[in-house]
């Protein structure tokens, strides 16, 4: 019969450090996440903004509002990108306001909140914004298909449901990805 | 608030380092399951965070609860959001000084591992933390809970280790 105490005896006897880093390396690591961290957020917004002036360049250069379908497609395509790129700013914000640094009690609530909120994100708010680009795309085809080929009007219709097929796999997989982590962290509040 | 100069935030560091390095990979090492690989690759994520988070030490805590507060909220995430790493730590036993044990010893350090991943998460980093001699009222600072609380966590975790390594379970 043991004791705790030898149990503790046992486990300082370990060898421990393997493949240990040094210093510099991880400083240099340290640096190069700053700088990706920076990069990614700010390419992420040049991205969508890039699409978001792409899409207002088209709707003036096709005079969109002079046709009806057209005009409502597009507008509704990049109101929702804007408020794609509003949504994905505020949760970059939201995660980045969690300093690693407080208690376990205090982090795991926060991460909590942090992940209820992409929950309401991923359930609430990007449906509807996917459902309203379909609809937005969707108006736009009769006036694609008057404007070209009828070859390059079916790469549209193929590509562009294709995309956003994939996409709504895609955001399946993050949401289930998150709500494991959220259930996760259910456990620990 | 101090801001640090580059080389002054580096000799920090490197002092860090030097000095909490060993315990923080074993803290990691424990969380998973005693697993090298991991534990260097978390332990080196918690060091990128320090560096990153460096400037920004405010003193309210000793550099150690700081360092353990950043190591154990980083190992608690660090598998569950890594999309592409789909290991479970729940394999890999630790490497051991081998001369120094007998082959009960051995089986025993496997055991109280495996006893280990059996507790609940808050329950693991306390007894991780505990096995690594780290002082209660830091513990304590660690995860948020009072000095009183933790004692009376930690008598049970005592008890329902040892009952675990003998029996199997806890």
């Amino acid at each position: 019969m043991e004791t705790f105490d030898e149990l503790q005896t046992i486990w300082n006897k370990q060898a421990n450090i393997v493949g240990k880093a040094s210093a510099e390396e991880l400083m240099k690591k340290g640096e190069a996440y700053i700088k990706k961290v920076h990069a990614g957020h700010w390419g992420t917004i040049a991205i969508i903004s890039i699409l978001v002036i792409v899409l207002i360049g088209y709707f003036v250069w096709m005079k969109a509002y002079q046709m009806n379908g057209l005009m409502i497609g597009l507008t509704l395509m990049i109101v929702v990108m804007i408020v794609r790129v509003i949504l994905e700013w505020v949760s970059a914000n939201r995660f980045r306001s969690i300093r690693p640094d407080i208690s376990l009690a205090d982090f795991s609530a926060k991460m909590h909140w942090y992940y209820a909120w992409r929950k309401k994100v991923h359930t609430l708010f990007i449906p509807v914004i996917y459902i309203l680009y379909v609809i937005g795309f969707t108006l736009l085809l009769p006036a694609l298909k008057a404007n070209l080929s009828h070859g390059m009007y079916l790469y549209c219709v193929i590509s562009g449901y294709g995309f956003l097929t994939l996409f709504a796999l895609f955001l399946l997989r993050i949401l289930r990805k998150e709500m494991k982590l959220l259930e996760f962290l259910k456990g620990l509040t | 608030m101090k801001i640090l100069s580059k080389v002054d935030k580096q000799a920090q560091f490197t002092k860090l380092f030097d000095k909490h390095y060993a315990k923080v990979f074993s803290l990691c090492k424990g969380y998973f399951n005693g697993n090298d690989a991991l534990a260097s690759d978390s332990a080196q994520e918690v060091f990128i965070k320090i560096w990153e988070s460096l400037d920004s030490f405010r003193g309210e805590s000793t550099f150690s609860t700081w360092i353990y507060r950043i190591s154990v909220n980083t190992c608690l995430l660090y598998l569950r959001k890594q999309s592409t790493k789909k290991e479970k730590p729940t394999t890999i036993f630790p490497s051991i000084a081998a001369e120094q044990y007998s082959l009960e010893e051995e089986e025993k350090l496997q055991k109280m591992y495996g006893c280990i991943q059996k507790l609940e998460e808050k329950d693991k980093m306390l007894t991780l933390m505990m096995l690594e001699g780290i002082a209660y009222q830091e513990i304590s600072e660690v995860v948020g809970i009072t000095e009183e609380t933790l004692r009376v966590r930690i008598h049970r975790i005592k008890k329902n280790l040892t009952k675990c390594v003998q029996h199997g379970n806890i």
